[in-house]
This record gives structure tokens, sequence and C-alpha cells, in this order.
């Protein structure tokens, strides 16, 4: 019995192996035919390519008016088409150019990258240096923080698409409503909120957002935080100086507003806050030039809300300081088959007052092209939501031509998790803001040196 | 018999104990509650009310706010809870048709796509191989069953670098294959079919059949395959769930938008509505996208349902 079965068997396994294999076997098969053909009708294009004939470039960006900017591209160039993939905002979009990375293939030719993630990508060689294609000759084209954001000493990765230069929106109707001035320096902000609170308004002046990242190094970045000194040329040394006086006069001061329950905690970005946003919980939202935008989007039918836009407050008896929060560019990674012609379509996509047309209607984009910049349509630009007010020329202008640039860590993401844990742990009221600073320079030079970097003050 | 428990692993007759155990307990359960006195029936019946509201309430908000306009999610009269003065659910439904060019139900068809054929094709390899570990003496079966336990245990997340890169080497990456490959293998899966086989088919039927003169290919699809239903409707229901969910795969693998499944594209969407720059905010979109995305699944658990349940009864031996 024991022999019959076992004869029985084996050629059973045999074959149910073998069915496996020829089952795998014909999906590799169609794999194959199919991955072929994948690659072989090129990345597949979002848009139409007018000129079959001309080369292509493919591009990642995320802007969903950038469909039309493409076509407006593709139809006055002749000698090279764009084919545009929409892979995913931000982080989304910068996973899977880690993985193409690693893996050392599937990166576009031209990649959108905010500022401040190109030195994460510089320093695994994933982007090509521009200045060997003639980027160099750009430079005057754009404000002189714009340029040093996407530059480090002589190498240029990225050429600069839009700005966040910042600003202070305010809700006029509650200022009003309560006879509170509009503050124009931080030591009248928190004056401002007292006297608000005071006069029975229940919410809070603004919100002070621990996942604030890029918010809140700019805020610090005001009083002359510079936290990170990184040199391109010299990869594995970086030079980290977080806890230093700036930063802590400034965390000092938002530690005392968040004690005094005169701003809140929220979370950026969650639907609790844009709720606050735009229900009048917040009567101040810090904002970048996108800051309009993004809160149109959300308050579309509040018509009670009379919105007005002011310079960001400064600190008194120092030089009015200018920054920035957010803002995209354009790169060219190293998988680019053809470098040049990917500088091309980088430095040429939103090179024309058309493109820029569509960029400023469309998407509330801020610009950092000069020629538009600078231009007085864009200056005299009258915004509806504001009931017309000229919110560039009151504020974002001069907030754009005032900004220097900011140098960010090659970890980047990183800074950010740490910042929001310590600031996290500050407003719970576990540590108190010199501890969360120190705290947070110890995290990175801990972090930095594990990573195999030559740390300096 | 002797000659499975003999040559098999330790942990066969364990399995086949724990396997065994819920069905005895699910028969038992309903008589003894019901002798049980009114008091602790009534504690009993508040704590179960607490556990429904506490499902339920996510998925009645979802109903609600997919019926809100964008700017009535975040000052609408009514509350998180409670629907809007506005009634918005047919427009925001026109709209996901329009968004994008009507991007939303391509999204909805790829994710109907890799959740089925992944769902099937899993199923599949996972009866195949289930059954030969119960029913199969082969040499290396107890290393290779202890080899599926220990994959059972890594998540498919993990190998998500890894796969990348190896499908990157055949040019699958950013191609369905990328996202139906991995799905197809299920640990999890061939382990059930293994215990369920184990215990519902038993040897004496197939040397019976053997006996008759029955080949094993025949024994396989007239013997086993219809006492394994209620596992193989299992199987699949996990795999087409666990595929129709996978986020990280498909975010990892695909590019293009064209070939998204509706989980990677509804996020694409949040991300763009939270992006500020250049962004255009369209949660009212999102929130009734995610629930149009989760009917398919409610029809599908209830509709098979007498199936899987129907397994809670079946195998017993007469």
């Amino acid at each position: 019995m024991e022999g019959i079965r076992r004869s029985a068997r084996r050629p059973m396994a045999v074959a149910a192996s073998a069915v496996a294999v020829t089952a795998l076997a014909a999906c590799g098969g169609s794999d194959g035919g199919s991955g072929g053909s994948g690659s072989a009708s090129g990345e597949s294009c979002t848009n139409e390519i007018v000129n079959a004939d001309a080369p292509q470039v493919s591009v990642w960006a995320w802007y969903p008016a950038f469909e039309q900017v493409v076509d407006n591209f593709n139809e006055t160039n002749d000698d090279v088409q764009i084919c545009w993939t929409n892979a995913g905002q931000g982080a989304d979009e910068y996973t899977k150019f880690s993985t193409a990375l690693e893996a050392g293939s599937g990166a576009p030719d031209v990649i959108m990258l905010e500022a401040e993630v190109l030195s994460t990508f510089t320093i695994r060689d994933g982007l090509v240096d521009l200045s060997e294609y003639g980027a160099g000759e750009l430079e005057g084209e754009f404000t002189e923080g714009a340029w040093s954001d996407v530059t480090n000493g002589d190498a240029i990765y990225a050429v600069p698409v839009d700005g966040g230069p910042m600003g202070m929106l305010y809700r006029e109707d509650i200022f009003a409503e309560y006879g509170v001035e509009v503050p124009t320096t931080w030591e009248e902000f928190a004056t401002a909120a007292q006297a608000l609170k005071d006069a029975g308004y229940e919410g809070y002046i603004t919100n002070f957002p621990t996942n604030g990242n890029a918010f809140i190094h700019a805020l610090m970045a005001q009083k002359g935080w510079e936290p990170f000194t990184y040199d391109a040329a010299a990869p594995t040394e970086i030079g980290i100086a977080v806890d230093t006086e700036p930063a802590q006069e400034v965390l000092s001061y938002w530690e005392g507003l968040v004690d005094e329950g005169l701003v809140s905690t929220d979370e950026a970005f969650t639907a609790d806050y844009n709720t606050s946003l735009v229900d009048g919980t917040y009567a101040v939202y810090l904002a970048a030039a996108w800051g309009p935008g993004y809160l149109q989007g959300l308050s579309d039918a509040d018509e009670e809300a009379t919105w007005r836009a002011a310079p960001i407050p400064q600190w008194e008896g120092e030089e009015p300081t200018q920054i920035n929060w957010g803002g995209s560019t354009f790169a060219v990674t190293s998988q680019a088959d053809d470098p040049e012609l990917a500088a091309q379509v980088a430095m040429g996509i939103f090179g024309t007052e058309e493109a820029w047309d569509i960029g400023i209607e469309e998407a509330a984009l801020f610009p950092l092209w000069k020629p538009v910049l600078e231009s007085d349509g864009f200056a005299t630009r009258e915004y509806e939501f504001f009931d017309g007010q000229q919110i560039q020329q009151d504020v974002f202008l001069e907030a754009a031509s005032g900004y220097q640039g900011f140098t960010f860590a090659p970890f980047q993401t990183y800074v950010y998790d740490q910042q929001t844990q310590q600031l996290f742990a500050m407003v719970e009221g576990s540590v108190d803001s010199a501890g969360a600073l120190a705290g947070f320079e110890k995290s990175l030079v801990d972090y930095a040196t594990a990573q195999g970097f030559t740390v300096t003050e | 018999m002797s000659l499975q428990t003999a040559g098999g692993n330790a942990g066969a007759p364990q399995t086949t104990e724990t396997a065994r155990r819920p069905r005895r307990g699910g028969r038992t359960a309903p008589a003894s509650t019901g002798r049980g006195p009114r008091s602790s029936r009534i504690g009993s019946h508040l704590f179960l009310l607490a556990l429904v509201l506490y499902f339920i309430t996510p998925l009645w908000w979802l109903v609600v706010a997919s019926t809100k306009t964008n700017s009535g999610l975040f000052t609408g009269t009514g509350g998180p809870l409670w629907f809007d003065d506005q009634f918005n659910l047919f427009q925001n439904l026109r709209d996901l048709s329009t968004h994008q060019g009507g991007i939303y139900w391509t999204w909805l068809g790829n994710s109907f796509l890799y959740a089925l054929s992944a769902g099937v094709g899993a199923t599949v390899l996972a009866v195949l191989a289930g059954y030969g570990f119960a029913k199969y003496r082969f040499r290396g079966r107890t290393f290779s069953f202890a080899l599926l336990l220990g994959s059972v245990m890594v998540p498919l997340t993990a190998l998500v670098i890894p796969t990348f890169v190896l499908l990157s080497e055949f040019q699958l990456v950013n191609t369905r294959w990328a996202v139906i490959l991995p799905s197809l293998l299920s640990p999890l899966g061939v382990y059930l079919i293994r215990v369920y086989a184990q215990d519902v088919v038993p040897d004496e039927m197939l040397d019976a059949g053997r006996v008759d003169g029955a080949g094993e290919l025949r024994l396989f699809f007239q013997v086993a395959l219809p006492l394994l239903r209620p596992a193989i409707v299992t199987v699949l229901l996990l795999s087409v769930v666990a595929t129709w969910n996978n986020y990280f795969l498909a975010l990892a693998m695909l590019r293009s938008p064209d070939l998204l499944p509706i989980t990677v594209g509804l996020n694409n969407w949040q991300m763009l509505s939270n992006a500020g720059a250049g962004g255009e905010q369209v949660w009212n979109l999102i929130v009734t996208g995610a629930f149009v995305s989760i009917l398919p699944l409610i029809v599908a658990f209830l509709s098979l349902q007498r199936y899987w349940q129907g397994g809670l009864t079946l195998g017993a031996i007469k």
C-alpha cells in the first residue's frame, strides 16, 4: 500500500510543480511582451505629443495646471517634446525618485523638486549640474534668494519655478469687530493676541503647528537662524548650529503665546486645521504667496469673511527680514538620456510669459522668473478674494525681492521629523523651548555622525 | 493517516486542533448565552452596542461627508456627523466622472483588475500548494512548510524595494504586472488551505478513490476541491481585499496616473489638495471617491457571505 501511494504521489508532485512552472512561465512570457511594449511606447505620457518626430524628454511634475503649460510648450517647440507624468506630489514623488535611483533606472529626465530637498538628492548623485549646459546665464533672471536656493558653490542643481515669499493674511472683519490694530511687529502681534482675547474673541490669533516643517524653519530664519552649512563639493561635511540665540528667542516667544493660550497648536493640513482656517477660529494665517490660493480653495462659500494681506510682522529694532516657505524647481536627473536636451527643457518650461499666464491664472503660482515677477501686470493684479486688493504689490513682491536664501540639510526629512517631535513635546509641556532646541540639535548631530558626516559647528 | 502523522512535522496535529476548536466553540456558544441570567445579557448587549457604534461611526461619517460640498465639509451647518443643508452627492458623482477626464473610473477599473487577477491567481496557487502540503509526502516538505510559515511573518511592504529592483531588471516597473505578480503569493492562504485540507479531506476518502481507480488529478478536482470550497472562498476574499487595499506596492511600482489603483489615486488627490502651491482642493471628490470605492467590497462580502459562513459547519466527517 505504502509503495503504491508513494509512486502515486511522486508523479503528482512533479505534475503539480510542472503546472506551477508552466503557469509562471506563461506569466513571464506575457510579462516580457507587455513590459516591452510598455517601454517601447515610451513612458506613457499624460499629455498628447504634438510633434511625434522630435525627441522626447520625460518630466515629472505635480501641478494639475501643468497640463496646459506642457501643451503650450509642445506646440511652440519643434525640436523637443515634453512627455509629462504626474508621479505624485512632494513626498510621494520623492519616494519614487529615490527607489529609481536605488534601482539605477526608472527616473524621468526632468523632475519637479522643492528647493529644500535638492541636497538630499545631490548627495546621492541624483541630479546633474546644469552649469555645464548654460544655466549660469539665467542667474540674472531670478531673484537673489531664489537663485541661491538652487545653487551650491559653482554648481547649479535646478531652475527655480515658483516661490513662497511670506506675508500675513488676516481677517479684517475680526480685527475691526474687536477693535484691535493689525500688528506689524511680533511684539505688537503678541499684544494684539492678548487684546483680541480680552475683547471676547473666542478663537486664537493664529496657529502654531508642531508639524509646520518649513514654516517653522522660516519663522526662526527671520531672526537670523542659519542651522546648516553644507557644500556639495565636500558632501561628507556638514555644519550644524541649530541651538543658537535666534532660534531660542523665536521659540521662547511662541512658547509664551502657547502657554498663555493665545495661539492654538493644531497640526497643519488636517481637517480641523482647514476648518479653523475658514470658520474664524484663526484671525491670522501666516502664509506664503501660495497661501491665498489654498485659502480660497477651502472657503469658496464663506462670504462673511473679509481677508486682507499684510507684510509678515518683523522683530522690533532689527533690519526687516523676508522669509520664504515652499516653492518648486525643475532639476535634471542623473538618469537623463540626453542631459543637454533635458536641461534645455528644464530651463524652458516656465521661461515664457504664456506659461506664466497659465501658472498664475490657473494654479495661483508665485513666479520667480523676473520678466513676469517684475511686470506691471503682475504687480497691479487685483484679487477678488481680497476684495480687489493688489496683494502682490502690497506684500509679496517685496517679500520675494528681500529673501536671501536658506541652506537646507541633505537629510531634511529627518530634520523635519525631529523638529516636529521636539515642538510637540514643547507644546505638551514636557520640555521648555530651550530643552526642545537642545534635544533637536543633539538628535541631528547624532544622526549626521552615524550617517558618516563630519560634523562641525 | 498513520503515515501522515509519523512523517509530518510536529506542528501539524496542533494546527489541526486549533482549526477545529473555533468551530466547536461556535456551535456551543449560542446555547450558553441563552441560558445566562438577564442582567448579564443586558450588559453584553450594551457592550455590543458600544462596539457597533464604534465601528459604524466612521462609515456613517463617510456616508454623510460624501453628500457635502467642498466648503460644506469644513464650514457645514450640520457638523461632521450630520447632513449639510445642501445635498451635493449627485453633483459630487458627476464631478467625479469629469475631474481630470474621469480618471477616477480608470482607477476603479484598475483596482478591480488588480484585485481580481491577483486574488484569483493567489487563490489558485494557494490551493495547489496547500493541498500538496496537506496530502502528499515529499522530500523537503517540513523544511519548505517551515519556510512558508516564516514568510507569513514578513509583510509585503518590507519586500517592496527588493521587488522593485528585481522587476526593474525585467523592465516590468510601471506596468500592471508590477502590482499583480508580487500579489500572487499568499503564504497565509497556503497555510489556511493546508490546515483546512488536512482536516476536511480524509485520507481514507482519497484512498478509496485510488482503489476505485481515480487518478490524482481526478481526486483533486472531484473529491478535494468541492470539500475545500469554503476555504477557497475565504482565501479568495482575503487576497482580493489585501490586493484592493494594498497601497505601498502600487505607490512604489507605478507612476503613470493611468495605471494607479484607487488607493494611490485618491491619495494623489489628497496630497495635491494639501499642497497649497499650484494645487486644487477637491476634498469633496476625495471623500465621495472613497465612499464609492468601498461599495464593491461591501457587495462582495455580502454576496459571498453564505459561502464562507457555510464553511463553518462544513467538514464534519460522518
